[in-house]
């Protein structure tokens, strides 16, 4: 039988803790070479409404250790669009019932069998947060107990969950710029782990005199200035235009979540001479790798003193392997979930 | 959504209908519009020796047509040395759940307008018949108009599509095919001359199945080249599949080589090992999408020599045209299996 999860499903199964466990496994997997990932790809045409384009998406990955090929895809229609004077890029909920369709699909990599179809909504927060994870319980100092948070969207709640099951925290500054918003995440997240959460004006008290600074904003400008850090705090990361130069060349240590720089465009009157690669930034683009460090490859941090930096950068096939993998294993265990005939995914011909 | 099966896909689309709609996505290609992923092959060996776990996939969009599809295979791959050449084979899944010999490949149909699933579709079916209608409109340009004699390298699903392709462009009167196995290739004349009511002959060695023939073709799983460039002779028009099973004379002797597409493909390995699928200077040959566009011409008169390479990988146009196809006549005749929507669908994104 093919299991069919939905999201609350997920979020009742999934917790931060194990989901950071099979993370690290799976990046220590990979450091030593058995993980394969195939990078992200992004395949887009023009729709039959002006401004509006269609996107498909996916990534793959393999970990023999669990016996499992994850392959992540969606399929999005996008338009860019001026919120708050600033170009973003939006995902419309086109899809009946005004959704979305994002999906990860397992594979039994021994048998061939397709174990599982979920959405990929809840797995793809946990997964980034449990790697922000991972670089805060490899660099951050053993005894760092205060947070300083800028954004206060649901990423910013799974960056939180991830930092409290990896280091013991006292307290947790919020900054984002729309007080409301804080104020919001403060009241939740404060309940959710049992911490003192607090909303600050600006975004420089929330990372003064802050163990761990994590950016998990939606900005395409600079939030945090690498001239604010201070001795012996550790910077978590996730865009590549959250943060600004000197958070890059003033941090002793700086670790990228991967080297696989690159999402391949595919658009019409492709040729490969013209293909749109995005990533590779220069200032991350030939730093050692998370994975590296979790193996001990490369050492992390040397002295309390020390500036260190995780840049959670892109998406591995790997990470949905392993969390859904994880998932898959905890729905079998407790019953959740729907069954669908294996059958109606096979044939008696092969491909 | 709908969802159907292996049968229901064989009683949906014939490889004529195949033909048309996919003239259309090689056009599209050849000016610009549609869209290729091409595909990737991620290799895991397993505990056996000689055996590895495989997952193809690729994609692509035909605009005009308002479709994206992806397809994708989970495969247990076997590789061996058989006659002196490295091969690989195609063997069932190792499932227990369902009696029987199976495998999984699948096409996903995504409606662009909305980013929906339409339908999931087993790829078996459309797989072999997108190769055969690549052949037939390559033949349409490139094979002389009375053509009718075939010599075939391989006795696999592939060389039946491969003759079926060529069947489907020209008057076919005679066959001979060859493969290392004397097994394979009695069963392959006996299956195909009844099927295509064509006299087909097995023979024991590959050059007199190549020589004299109008029409020559190389489908088969060798790692090596099993196909010469000598053996061409003035006016055959030669359908190649793979790179490596032919040598480079099939490449410089013809006077105008074709290629199904230009893309390069990726395989991935544990440890960040990659193979690139691309031979140097592949480039400087024109592709199908460019022909059928007008953008190249094709044989000229019956003295010339051609060659069509129809380099599998460009599948997400092709499965796309024909997964549509296929899914607008199963809403006609009321066919396949309707699953709900929201199983696909979540109100989040990400």
């Amino acid at each position: 039988m093919v299991l069919r999860l939905t999201n609350e499903e997920i979020e009742e199964l999934l917790k931060m803790k194990d989901c950071i466990a099979v993370l690290e496994e799976a990046y220590k997997d990979l450091g030593v070479g058995r993980g394969v990932n195939r990078p992200r790809s992004h395949t887009l045409s023009p729709t039959s409404k002006e401004n509006l384009f269609y996107r498909f998406k996916s990534m793959e990955g393999t970990l023999p250790k669990l016996g499992v090929h994850a392959l992540r895809l969606s399929s999005d229609v996008i338009t860019n669009a001026k919120t708050d004077g600033n170009l973003r890029r939006e995902k419309l909920p086109t899809a009946e019932g005004s959704r979305w369709l994002g999906l990860i699909l397992l594979f039994n990599m021994e048998t061939g069998d397709l174990m599982a179809v979920m959405p990929d909504g809840f797995i793809q927060r946990m997964r980034v947060g449990g790697t922000s994870g991972l670089g805060v319980k490899y660099l951050a100092r053993p005894d760092a107990s205060v947070v300083g948070l800028l954004g206060s969207g649901w990423q910013a709640g799974a960056q939180l969950e991830a930092i409290c099951a990896v280091r013991n925290v006292r307290s947790v500054k919020v900054y984002s710029p729309n007080r409301e918003h804080r104020q919001r995440f403060t009241d939740v997240m404060g309940e959710k782990l049992g911490v003192e959460v607090r909303p600050v004006d600006h975004a420089l008290d929330a990372v003064k005199e802050s163990d761990i600074v994590a950016c998990a904003t939606n900005s395409l400008e600079p939030v945090l200035q690498g001239s604010w850090l201070q001795k012996g705090t550790h910077l978590g990361a996730i865009l590549t235009l959250e943060v600004d130069k000197d958070s890059f060349t003033r941090s002793d240590v700086v670790i990228v979540h991967t080297k696989l720089k690159h999402t391949d465009h595919f658009m019409p009157a492709f040729s490969w001479d013209r293909a749109h690669r995005s990533g590779g930034n220069v200032l991350w683009g030939e730093r050692p790798e998370l994975a590296e460090l979790i193996v001990g490859k490369i050492a992390g941090r040397a002295n309390p003193e020390e500036i260190t930096f995780f840049f959670n950068n892109g998406g591995l096939g790997i990470q949905f392997a392993a969390v859904g993998h994880l998932v898959y294993t905890l729905a079998k265990e407790r019953g959740f979930g729907s069954e669908i005939p294996a059958e109606w995914f096979l044939q008696t011909v092969h491909p | 959504m709908l969802l159907l099966t292996h049968d229901e896909v064989a009683q949906l689309v014939t490889l004529d209908e195949a033909v048309k709609v996919m003239e259309i996505a090689y056009e599209e290609l050849g000016t610009g519009d549609g869209v290729e992923r091409p595909r990737t092959h991620t290799y895991t060996s397993l505990k056996e020796p000689d055996l590895r776990y495989l997952f193809k996939s690729m994609d692509g969009i035909v605009p005009s047509l308002g479709v994206a599809a992806l397809r994708i295979t989970s495969e247990m791959n076997p590789f061996k040395r058989e006659a002196g050449v490295l091969r690989t084979f195609k063997i069932p899944l190792r499932q227990q759940e369902v009696k029987g010999d199976y495998w999984l490949g699948l096409i996903f149909l995504f409606n662009i307008q909305s980013g929906e699933l339409m339908a999931i579709l087993p790829d078996g079916l459309i797989g072999k018949i997108r190769m055969a209608a690549s052949t037939t409109i390559a033949a349409k340009r490139l094979a002389r108009k009375e053509a009718s004699t075939v010599g075939i390298l391989g006795s696999s699903w592939q060389a039946e599509g491969q003759i079926e392709g060529l069947a489907c462009a020209l008057s076919l009167k005679k066959v001979e095919v060859y493969s290392p196995n004397s097994e394979h290739r009695k069963g392959f004349a006996q299956r195909m001359s009844q099927r295509l009511s064509i006299d087909i002959i097995p023979v024991n060695d590959p050059v007199s199945a190549i020589k004299g023939k109008d029409l020559a073709v190389a489908a088969t799983n060798a790692y090596e080249p099993v196909m010469r460039g000598e053996w061409l002779e003035e006016g055959v028009h030669l359908t190649s599949i793979l790179h490596r099973e032919v040598d480079e004379a099939c490449f410089t002797r013809p006077d105008i080589v074709i290629l199904n597409h230009k893309m390069e493909m990726m395989d991935y390995f544990p440890g960040r090992k990659t193979y690139l699928h691309w031979e140097k200077g592949m480039e400087r040959w024109p592709d199908l999408g460019e022909l059928t566009a007008g953008k190249v011409n094709g044989r000229a008169h019956d003295k010339q020599i051609t060659h069509f390479m129809n380099n599998g990988g460009l599948a997400g146009v092709q499965f796309a045209t024909v997964a549509l196809h296929a899914v607008k006549r199963a809403r006609e005749v009321g066919l396949g299996r309707e699953l709900p929507s929201e199983w696909f669908l979540q109100p989040v994104h990400n």
